[in-house]
This record gives C-alpha cells, structure tokens and sequence, in this order.
C-alpha cells in the first residue's frame, strides 16, 4: 500500500510538469462543452439534466484515454528508468497500480472540473441532483475500465501507436456489444439465447446507462470495478513477462 | 513451467473467474441498490407496501414476454429485466403470497394461446412476426386483471400500473362512481381518457338525480353541470347532507363545450358556462359566471401561427400554486388549467377551506364575454397585473348544511366536496398525448391533470395508498430561469410593440381613405400630390414595421445572450484558467532552472 502512494505521487509530480495533461484537460473540456451546447442543444432542449453531457462521456473517453495510457509504460521503456524502478523494492503490480491511479485521478480532475455544468443546471431551474451524482459515479467508473484496458496494452506492447489502436478497439468493442446491431450480428451466427444475454451484460454501455438513470446497483458497480481490478493485475502479470525478457 | 506460463495461465484463470464471478452476481443481486433520484422513483413505495402486505388471499402474477423473439430489441430487453426485478421485489415483500409465473410465448405454441385467451396484446416487429409483453393478474376468486402491454415510455408509471392491478385482485368489490355531466365524456367508442382510466380502477357510471340512484353510488362526480332542475340540486344536495362525498368540476368559460356543431354563430353565441350556485351559496362557495382568470405569471406559451406568445389565461400551475399539505396535491408538479373561473370563500361554520390551486399574486379577472374574439396577443396587451392569489380548486371538508328547507337540514357525519373551477383541465387535449408504439395507441400523460381527478377520487373514496405511487413521476424539468427571461422581456416591451402595432393599422386606415379618381378604362388616376401622401404614409408605415420587427427580436435577445453567455462560461472559461495557471508554473520552472 505504501509502495503505491510513493509510485502515486511521483506519477502525479510528473504530471503536474507535464504539458500533456494541460492539453488533455483542456482538450476535454473544451470538446465537451462544444459538444453539449453546439451539436446536442443543451440550451434549446430547455430541460435541466445533464443528459446532452453524460450522452457524449463513452465517446468522449473512447479517444482521450487511450491518448493517456498509450505512454504509461512505453516511456519508462524509452527513458530506461522501467529497469531503474524494477530495481526498488517494489511488486509489480503496485507500480501498476500507483500508475493506474494517477492516470484515473487526472481524468477524473478533468472531469470535475465540468463542475460549472451542475451549476449552471441549477441556475436555469431544479435539476434531480441525485441523477447528476449517479452520472459522474457512472462516467468516472467508465474512465476507470477505459484506463485498465489502456494499462494493459501499454504493458504489452512498447509501441505507443499500437498500445493506443488496441485499447480504443477494445473500449469500442466492450462498448458496442450491448447494442442492437451487434447483438443483431450475434444472432446471426445462431448462438443461443443465454450467451446473448450474457454479451451483452459485459458491455460498459449497459452498466454505465443504468447508473446514468439514477440507480447504483450491486451488479454494475461489481462490474467495473472487477474488470478494473483483472485488467490491472493482467497488465502487471505481462509486465513481468516482459521483465523476464 | 517457467514464470511466463505461470504468469500467461493466471491471466487465463483471472479471466475466467472474472466471468464468472459477474455472471453469480448478475443472477444473485437482483434488487440490491441505492436510488439515487429525488422521488426515488426506482424504488417500492411505502403505498405499494402497504396495499402487497395487506393482501389477504394470494395473487398469481403471470408476465407474458417473447424472450427469444425480442431478442433483437434491446431497449425491451431492459426494460423486461427491469419488470422482472420489480417483480421479484413485489414478491419479497408480499412474503411470497405474490406468486411469478413466466411464459416466453413462441409463434403456435401453446403460451400464445394462453397470451391470446388473457387479451395480451401481441406487438408487430420488423420481420412479420409478433411479440408479446404483458401481464396478468389471477385472484383466488379468478378474477382477472391484465396489463395488455408494457410500454417502456410509461416507465415512470410502472410501479402504479403493477400495484393498481394488485389492488384491484385484492379488493374485487369495486367501488362506484356515480357521473353527472353535460358533456358526452363517457359517449360509447370514445369516452374521454379520464373515464377511461377511472373503469379500470372503478365501476363508473352515469347516473340520473334519482333518489334511489344517487343514494347506491360510493362517489359523486359532476362535470360542467347545465340545465339541471330544482329537484336535481335537491337529490344532490341531499346526498352531501347525507355524509357523502363528491367533485364537482365548474367552468365560467368551458372551451371543450361544443355542443351545437355546424353553426359557427350558434357556436359563438353558445353560453359555455356552468355552476351550482344555490348549493355552492349554502356551502359559502361563490364563483362568477362570467369572469375568467388570466395570469402572465403562470401564462402558457402557444404557438399563434406568427409568433409564440404567452396566453394569460391558459394557466400552467406548480410548484406553490399546489397546496403541499393536501394528499391530493402534495406531490403533484404541474397542472393546466385553461379559462379557469375565480372562487370566492365566504367561509359558513363547521366546514373548514382548504385552497388545493391557485394563482400567482399577479392575477386579474376578465370578462369571458371578451373571449370569443381575442386572439393571445390581444389578451396579452390588454393584461393589467391584479394584486392578489385567486383560488381555482378547494376542498371543503365538515358538516354541511342543507340550501333547502326541506329534507335534511343539517349533516350529522361530515363529507368532503372538492370545487374546482375548470372543466377543460379533464379534456385529452389538454390532458394527454396519443403516442404510436410499435402500432398500439397509448395515452400518456402531458401533466398532473388527471392525477389531480384520480387523487382526488382515491383520497374521497378511501384509498389513499394509492394516491402515494402514482404522484411520483416527474414530467419535465424545465429551465425556469429562461422562462422569468422571457416574461421580464415581454412585459418591457409590449407597451411598445402595441404602440407600434396601433400606429401600422392607423397608417393602413388612412391610405385606404385616400380619394382615388377613375379613369375611362377604370384604371385609378392618381395625383401628385396624392401620391406624395401615399408614399409618406407608406414610407411612415414601413418604419414602424421596421421597428416593430427589431421590438419582436429583443424580445428573444435576452435568452440568446443567456444562452451565449453560458456555453461560453461552460466551454472556456475553466481551459483559460488552466492555460493561464500552466503557463504560470512553467515560467516559474524555467526561471528557476
């Protein structure tokens, strides 16, 4: 546990010195609002929900976070200091993990500081606060899993490109599968009924539309926050593959 | 095996435990969460509680769905999940007196008979094929009850759906409502849709004034009554004496009264008011025939064909128009009233008032008289703000006295009677939407309209668990903030657009009263200085056009600016900060270096 605060906060120092993260928040920001006012009509809708945001959150990440993870791993290699930091008493996975949370906490900054978009809800007339609470729960758990996966690819492949192609791919494969033209596809190849059903229980979309509505269950929390936990320690095992090597 | 395989068979493993795990839990924890929304719409209500624990023989609940045919239709496969999860919960805390049975009726099977034989609806789907979804409910007796299809756009009103269908199983002996009314609401084919609603919960029926009638009914309604004789107001004045209840809907000015079709003047002429005055008189109720409420606070925005302008005396109430200490009220959120008519309170002892809507404090009356020939914008310049709150529903709850000398004199159990002062409110055009749903017509709800009468009816017919559920839908949750915008700027600027408007029909007059001369071929001979005037008048009027036409874009200015002003606050103002605070920590690094 201490090793991954000390890995936390040198990530964090690193990021905080680093232009990257000033672009990606700006990025973020910038595009969102664009995004809710300009193509999904916040304004003209009239409705004080967040909904117009919320609605682009999966699309939004689908591109930004694999632009973060893509270099979590892939720069220590460049830099050389991967073999500097295997050298400290450290576990793998807890670098992982330090890594991991850093990454998850600059995205989830960036989402916070969406913060003038409640307010502004609140102003025009009496949103469901509730619903708003639900949806960032729901947006930063997505982020979670997106970063994982990206973690992941970042581990296996020293190619920035190739870690970046894999984890939008994968994001976006995770993301469609609960979606009609894909489980259209899926019954095209005749599967049976259960494993359709159970498909589409492993898409984000499902699990990050029921908290969009309002309500933490049990099984979508299970959900993202096993995935995160596998895809991590998945990472940190083919980490040590490659240290092997 | 070196570490590599070890390390490459864990991921294997973790995998697989992943599925796994996820698979136990999707089955296992069907109704553990936390609702999150304000009217924790996602959770059982304490009514629905009360009315499953207090059931006294078991119900047998059978849903109808197409598992395997649905199985392209998403947005239905969640919404049968959801269904199943409220079921099982229902089911929990019924102590299992509440049995589930589930049917996946393929085509020629035998559950589509049985789907057939209960009246599900079947759904046509792309394809050629149909689908059922729906459900129905068995008593011990056998009674039946059947929600013909699951409509996912009636979410909100899903627990109230289940839960009336359980009730109505649980209490077979239904309640009946006896209807007195001028308008054909309950005309065979095509009843209006708050009747409607009402038989599935009530026997309703139209009834005459006859003593032996009136005294079998368990509810009094009236609607808009007109013409009704010395012996009518007696039977029913008698009957509130007797310790009974009833909800009386009058209207100074009944827009959907249409009774004489084809003469458009007889129309016009048509007196579309009614009251109960002698009787209203006795309970210290008054309200004036020919006076309607407008209301720029509470104006509906219509459409005009030119321009979208409030209508002052189509009154959208909420928030504290509804009184919030009255069940019948409470959760309400908006309420339409269109040509309301003002009550006036002369309080008689031993009834006490409570005022359940009223008006914003900028309230005024007109003549109704005015009405037939006023368009919106008319109305809306010729609006003069009133000072006080004007009553429109009232509920009237004590021992009431006779309006007669005969009879009872006095009551010796005490009654409840609701007044509310408007008829259209209960009318589907103002009450309801007719959606399409995969080709089945479904009423829904545009308002609390018809919550307001089914309140009402539950609270003075003796189920209030009811009244608990259904109020808790939220319809729209609309930018109030831009609505004070707009009704800040037309109030500024309607003097002037009337003024303008005033001053383009005057130069119109006087260019028509101009003398114009003819000539042999009957083309008009026009003079010089005759044409001078002309092109002065014509030139003055496309000036006042003009301004007229910038009058009528400030008005929507001020919400364009909001509007402008907030994407700019939300999409830039938090990047610029964090350019600014990164150039400062990067200035500061670099001098430090």
């Amino acid at each position: 546990m201490k090793n991954i605060a000390i890995i936390f906060k040198r990530e964090i120092a690193a990021y905080i010195s680093s232009p990257i993260v000033y672009i990606f928040i700006v990025f973020f920001l910038i595009l969102s609002g664009v995004f809710t006012f300009k193509l999904s009509g916040f304004f003209e809708i009239g409705q004080a929900d967040l909904k117009s945001f919320f609605g682009w959150i999966p699309w939004l990440y689908l591109f930004l976070i694999p632009a973060i993870s893509m270099r979590l791993w892939s720069e220590e290699r460049k830099s050389g200091t991967i073999e500097l930091l295997f050298t400290f008493p450290i576990k793998i996975y807890e670098a992982m993990a330090g890594k991991f949370l850093a990454a998850w906490a600059v995205i989830t900054s960036a989402l916070l500081l969406t913060f003038t978009l409640p307010l502004t809800v609140e102003y025009l007339g009496k949103p469901d606060v509730g619903v708003m609470i639900a949806g960032y729960i729901g947006s930063i758990l997505l982020s979670g899993c997106y970063l994982a996966i990206g973690c992941f690819f970042s581990a296996s492949t020293k190619n920035q490109v190739i870690s970046f192609i894999f984890t939008f791919v994968n994001c976006l494969i995770l993301l469609l599968i609960g979606f009609e033209p894909f489980v259209k596809f899926f019954e095209g190849l005749h599967l049976p009924l259960w494993l359709l059903t159970q498909i589409s229980n492993f898409s984000f979309f499902t699990h990050f539309a029921n908290i969009q509505k309002g309500i933490l269950d049990v099984r979508d929390i299970f959900f993202f926050v096993t995935f995160i936990c596998v895809s991590i320690y998945c990472g940190a095992l083919i980490l040590e593959n490659r240290k092997a090597e | 095996m070196t570490k590599r395989n070890i390390n490459n068979f864990t991921i294997i493993i973790l995998l697989i435990i992943f599925v796994v795990a996820n698979m136990i839990v999707f089955a296992l924890f069907r109704n553990s969460r936390v609702d999150l929304t304000h009217d924790n719409i996602y959770t059982l209500s304490d009514g629905t509680k009360n009315i499953v624990k207090n059931l006294k023989g078991n119900i047998t609940l059978k849903l109808f769905y197409s598992k395997t045919d649905a199985v392209t239709l998403g947005y239905l496969k969640n919404y049968a999940e959801r269904i199943n999860d409220l079921l099982s919960e229902y089911k929990t805390i019924s102590k299992n007196k509440i049995i589930i049975e589930q049917y996946d009726p393929l085509s020629d099977s035998e559950e589509q008979e049985w789907a057939d034989r209960y009246a599900i609806q079947p759904i046509p789907i792309p394809g050629g094929s149909s689908i059922y979804f729906g459900l129905v409910g068995i008593n011990e007796l056998g009674d039946e009850q059947v929600i013909p299809v699951f409509n996912p756009s009636r979410e909100e009103f899903l627990e109230y759906d289940i839960t009336r269908l359980i009730y109505n199983l649980g209490n077979p002996k239904k309640k009946i409502i006896g209807v007195i009314s001028s308008l054909p609401i309950m005309e065979a084919g095509k009843p209006w849709t708050v009747i409607d609603e009402l038989k599935k919960t009530y026997d309703v029926k139209n009834i005459t004034t006859k003593m032996s009638e009136i005294n079998s009914i368990d509810l009094l309604m009236i609607i808009h009554p007109k013409g009704l004789t010395e012996g009518d107001l007696f039977a029913i004045d008698q009957y509130i004496v007797s310790g009974k209840n009833a909800i009386i809907f009058v209207d100074p000015y009944c827009e959907s009264d249409l009774s004489p079709a084809g003469n458009a003047m007889a129309v016009v002429q048509m007196k579309r008011d009614s009251n109960l005055d002698i009787l209203f008189n006795a309970w210290g109720v008054k309200m004036e025939n020919n006076k309607i409420i407008a209301d720029i606070d509470k104006a509906t925005k219509v459409n005009t064909g030119r321009d979208i302008v409030p209508y002052v005396i189509w009154l959208s109430l909420g928030g504290e128009d509804l009184a919030k200490n009255d069940v019948i009220t409470s959760k309400l959120e908006s309420i339409l009233m269109p040509s309301a008519g003002k009550l006036t309170i002369n309080a008689v002892k031993g009834i006490t008032y409570t005022i359940l809507i009223k008006t914003s404090q900028k309230a005024e009356t007109i003549e109704s008289s005015s009405l037939s020939f006023s368009s919106p914008e008319v109305l809306l310049n010729e609006y003069v703000c009133g000072g006080t709150e004007i009553p429109i529903a009232v509920r009237l709850n004590g021992l009431f006295k006779s309006a007669f000398s005969k009879g009872i004199k006095e009551a010796t159990t005490s009654s409840n009677v609701i007044i509310a002062a408007d008829v259209d409110m209960l009318a589907d055009r103002f009450s309801v939407e007719t959606q399409n749903f995969l080709g089945q017509k479904i009423m829904l709800p545009i308002n609390d309209n018809l919550n307001f009468v089914y309140n009402a009816v539950e609270n003075l017919s003796g189920s209030n668990d009811l009244i608990s559920i259904r109020s808790r839908g939220t319809f729209a949750r609309p930018f109030l903030k831009v609505n004070e915008i707009e009704r800040t700027a037309e109030l500024k600027w309607k003097e002037e657009e009337k003024q303008l408007s005033t001053k383009i029909d005057e130069i119109n007059a006087r260019l028509k009263e101009i003398p114009v001369k003819k000539g042999k071929d009957n083309n008009p001979i026009i003079g010089s200085e005759i044409n001078e005037e002309i092109n002065k008048y014509r030139q003055e009027r496309q000036n006042a056009q003009k301004k007229l036409r910038e009058v009528r874009l400030r008005l929507r200015q001020d919400k364009e600016e909001l509007g402008n002003i907030l994407f700019a606050v939300n999409t830039f103002l938090i990047p610029m900060i964090i350019c600014i605070l990164g150039s400062v920590l990067y200035i500061k690094r670099k001098q430090r270096k």
